[in-house]
């Protein structure tokens, strides 16, 4: 039969497939060492996986982007992380990671440290505008507006759509006046006023809602003065550098910009028209005006310079707000958790605990079922777990694999799916020795049959992970990526290791022959008396096979 | 375990045989209860969603015990913090020297204020946990999507895989199957559901269709060319095949679940409430539905979609045919029949199909093989 004859073909020298699996993994093991050794004083150990921040403590902030113009880009986003990232590293925290998640998330992940305050810092939706100023030097009012009034003027406002004016309008209503703007503006113009006569300037003052296309009532924190701004000229994006410099000639300092294309043609058109006349434009972040510079001169380039009495300090200050304050998207704030370190060994030694406990509950069961088999079984769990183990390692050190509970977790949870593996193959093999088989050819045969159902069934549960890790966020990802990793690592060890080391192990005595305690003995089998090294005889066997193939 | 490998064996060779797939009506019944239930659960009782879908601040403070006292000083500390916003806290204790804190949505500033409250009534230690309320509709949304994506995949994985939209079709069903069972005690148990309950729900997927897919290879197996047979149906192949996998569908859930058992012990036990906790109470209830589904619902539905084809359906109509002339003859013709003819080999069915015939020929048939060894 040709089942028999593929069987009886002497299999591809399982000892040598063995040794190189071994070899492999004490390979694996080697970079660990090599990398070890070479390690940088300071660095964690080689042997310390990398652990998430609910397992060492720390604080995650989550922040959600959101477009003014309704899309969220990668490259956006991308962006906003790097600028994020700098403001981060600004407030002087050390080790912060920023990520970007989901498409539309930026992750800040500060491990050991309680900095949940670090939210207001950087997690502040800062946008950076520059704006017209249509009327300054007016001063802090005494009283508010009533809620009515406020609103009413708000909604005036709202209800006008002043994207419809154009750049050279905006800029007559500064150089000329307000009035020169079409008069379906002026009621808005009115409200404006309105909302100036009641604008009360105070240093901490609740945040002003800056949206582009409107015009804006606000004021200089430092200085008090309330201003009324035209709707956005150039959006902050455009700035491409800010730097501070010291101007030798002047020995003073100043802040030099550098604008994009469409910002430096903007700016263009503002600087011509407003130089003439020694005008102002504002520069807007998050509503408040933290610079209202004069116009000097006409920027054609968008290379320009901003003086005024700055120090060192308020110059950088400037630039920095400049630049980082340049964040293409708008965020809020999703999600602050700070895991405090003990609670988080707590976390951490229950993980292990459960994985222990898992663990040693599986290799008694596999022991007790499948007896001198199980061993195999076990050996494979534990090669698993090495490899796993060293991949942790290797993985946290290039690509910054972080260790998590739920990682954790679906590390124990691979442990069934590893196991599963066995007991597939091993009921096969059984199957196959109930079948007449002598041991030798039921580990051939078997392993056939088993070899395409536990693929198809590690496909299934690969493309689970898989899926999980592409859909999911947050701390989820980390669960999806064990569970991912562990049946790419059960694939292995079951064709590296526990194949050929059961083919070596039938070769010998103890298996082979159905030792007693070797759990593929007659009677555990339950054939009978017929022993496991030989064939069952030929006419039974033909009788026993001759169902409907 | 030798009685259990004995059983096997007996299982094996189906001298003893667990009809499966013949009283499907009543898998289907048990299993329609069971959604029954679970449904109506979403309706009464609804689900108790974590804070990471309603949106509001969990404190956790560690305090030397958790107990009544120590709630009452921390519900004390939120009070006196006088934060109006927190409205009303939750307050309950977590493992033996945690106590944990509801509030709803605060600002990071307010947070803060109550931190320090907790902290000066004694908190040794605590951990804040903020989350807006948009994130909770987020995760639901991408773990939606990712299902949907997930089930389309594995549509087409079984199709490609076993050549069978019928199995698909029953593989779909029986990962409902398990994921309304597991919702469902979820909804009636009160047990709050976290981000880390979704993944665990969304794992079962895996495990559920794992499992299916090691039943069906069997039954692919032992059917092929089933119909150029006349010993036996298509639905009792199908139900040997379930039957012959039993003892590995028990191994397996069983490995499988004694982690799970063990993370869900050390997590409630050690950790009170916490993802480990959540995630393994998901994966406990899903994984034991689905090694149910797999045996009693994905089976009987894949082989009775498959008999309603109009090939099987004479095939089966013809062997019961065949099988009452027999009987009515009184001899083991269908087995002699089987057994004389010249046997053709497919790749995987050089294996010894146990028969169907009656009781007594077949432990004769047993008998025999023995005697001539």
């Amino acid at each position: 039969m040709a089942q028999s004859k593929t069987a009886r073909k002497p299999v591809a020298r399982p000892g040598r497939t063995l040794l190189l699996f071994l070899a492999a993994v004490v390979a694996l093991y080697g970079v660990l060492v090599a990398i070890d050794l070479n390690r940088d004083k300071g660095d964690d150990s080689a042997w310390k996986p990398r652990l998430g921040l609910d397992l060492q403590g720390g604080t995650r902030i989550t922040l959600q982007a959101e477009s003014t113009d309704g899309k969220v880009t990668t490259d956006k986003l991308a962006e906003a992380r790097g600028i994020i990232d700098q403001r981060v590293n600004a407030t002087g925290v050390s080790e912060a990671e920023v990520t970007t998640q989901g498409g539309n998330q930026v992750v800040i992940e500060i491990p050991g440290e309680r900095r949940g305050n670090i939210v207001d810092q950087v997690g502040k939706t800062a946008q950076l505008r520059f704006r017209l100023v249509w009327a300054g030097g007016q001063q802090s009012a005494q009283q508010p507006l009533s809620d009515a009034e406020a609103k009413k003027a708000a909604d005036t406002i709202k209800g006008i759509d002043w994207s419809k004016l154009t750049l050279a309008q905006m800029i007559a209503a500064e150089t000329q006046s307000p009035s020169t703007l079409p008069k379906e503006y002026q009621a808005g113009l009115q409200a404006l006023q309105k909302q100036v006569s009641g604008f009360q300037c105070t240093r901490t003052g609740s945040q002003i809602d800056d949206v582009a296309k409107l015009p804006l009532v606000t004021c200089d924190r430092q200085s008090g003065e309330v201003y009324i701004l035209s709707p956005s000229v150039i959006e902050g994006s455009q700035v491409s550098k800010a730097a501070p410099v010291f101007d030798t000639q002047r020995s003073q300092w100043v802040v030099s910009i550098s604008m994009r294309d469409q910002g430096s043609k903007a700016f263009d058109q503002v600087t011509t028209a407003l130089t003439s006349q020694q005008k102002q434009f504002a520069i807007v972040l998050d509503g408040d005006v933290i610079s209202a510079p004069t116009s000097q001169q006409r920027i054609r380039n968008g290379e320009s310079q901003i003086s005024g009495s700055f120090t060192s300090a308020s110059s950088k200050a400037l630039a920095d707000q400049l630049k980082y304050g340049a964040l293409p998207l708008t965020f809020k704030v999703n999600g602050v958790s700070v895991e405090g370190p003990s609670l988080a060994g707590t976390q951490l030694e229950a993980g292990l605990l459960a994985g222990a406990v898992g663990l040693v509950l599986v290799i008694v069961y596999l022991l007790l079922y499948y007896r001198g088999l199980g061993l195999v079984a076990i050996g494979s769990l534990l090669v698993a777990a090495a490899i796993t183990y060293a991949l942790v390692l290797l993985l946290g050190k290039g690509m910054g694999f972080t260790l998590t509970l739920p990682g954790i977790a679906g590390l124990i949870v691979a442990i069934g799916i590893t196991a599963d593996s066995f007991i597939v193959y091993f009921e096969r093999l059984r199957d196959e020795v109930r079948d007449g088989k002598s041991l030798r050819l039921a580990v051939e045969a078997g392993w056939k049959r088993a070899r395409s159902t536990i693929l198809a069934a590690d496909a299934v549960s690969f493309l689970a992970a898989l899926i999980l890790f592409i859909f999911a966020i947050g701390v989820v990802r980390g669960f999806a990526f064990a569970l991912g990793l562990t049946t790419l690592i059960d694939i292995l060890v079951v064709f590296g290791f526990t194949k050929p080391l059961v083919t070596v192990l039938a070769r010998t005595r103890f298996f082979g022959q159905g030792h007693k305690l070797s759990g593929l003995d007659s009677e555990h089998l339950g054939i009978g008396s017929r022993r496991v090294d030989r064939t069952a005889g030929a006419p039974s066997s033909r009788r026993t096979r001759g169902g409907e193939a | 375990m030798g009685r259990v490998s004995r059983f096997g064996q007996h299982l094996y060779e189906g001298r003893v045989s667990f009809d499966f797939v013949g009283r499907r009506k009543l898998w289907y019944a048990i299993s329609a209860a069971i959604i029954v239930v679970a449904a109506l659960g979403f309706v009464v009782r609804g689900f108790n969603m974590g804070i990471e879908f309603t949106g509001g601040v969990e404190f956790t403070a560690k305090v030397a015990t958790a107990d009544d006292a120590a709630i009452d000083t921390m519900t004390q500390a939120v009070e006196d913090a006088d934060v109006p916003a927190a409205g009303d806290p939750v307050v309950n204790t977590s493992g033996s020297d945690s106590i944990r804190i509801h509030t709803k949505s605060l600002t990071q500033d307010q947070a803060s204020t109550i931190e320090k409250s907790l902290t000066d009534a004694g908190a040794q230690e605590v951990s804040q946990n903020l989350i807006g309320p948009s994130w909770g509709q987020q995760v639901a949304t991408k773990a939606l999507t990712g299902l949907l994506v997930f089930v389309v995949i594995v549509v087409l994985f079984i199709w490609a895989y076993f050549r069978e939209w019928r199995m698909s079709a029953a593989a779909i069903i029986a990962l409902a199957h398990d994921l309304v069972i597991t919702a469902g005690v979820y909804a009636w148990s009160g047990f709050e559901v976290t981000p880390a309950t979704v993944t665990g729900l969304l794992t079962i997927l895996g495990y559920s269709l794992y499992d299916t897919v090691v039943v069906f290879d069997k039954v692919r197996e032992n059917t092929k060319g089933v119909l150029r047979s006349t010993t036996r149906t298509y639905a009792e192949q199908a139900n040997l095949a379930v039957n012959q996998t039993l003892v590995r569908s028990i191994n397996t859930s069983i490995t499988a679940l004694l982690p799970v058992v063990a993370l869900l012990v050390v997590g409630a036990g050690v950790l009170g409430t916490g993802p480990l906790k959540d995630l393994a109470l998901a994966l406990f209830v899903g994984m034991a539905a689905g090694t149910y589904s797999s045996i009693c619902i994905a089976t009987p539905l894949a082989s009775q979609l498959r008999e309603r084809d109009r090939e099987v359906a004479a095939h089966t109509k013809r062997v019961l045919a065949r099988r009452a002339k027999g009987e009515a003859r009184g001899d083991d013709e269908p087995k002699a029949a089987a057994t004389e003819r010249p046997v053709k080999v497919s790749g995987s069915a050089g294996r010894q199909q146990p028969t169907k015939s009656s009781r007594s020929s077949r432990t004769k048939g047993a008998a025999n093989r023995r005697e001539k060894r």
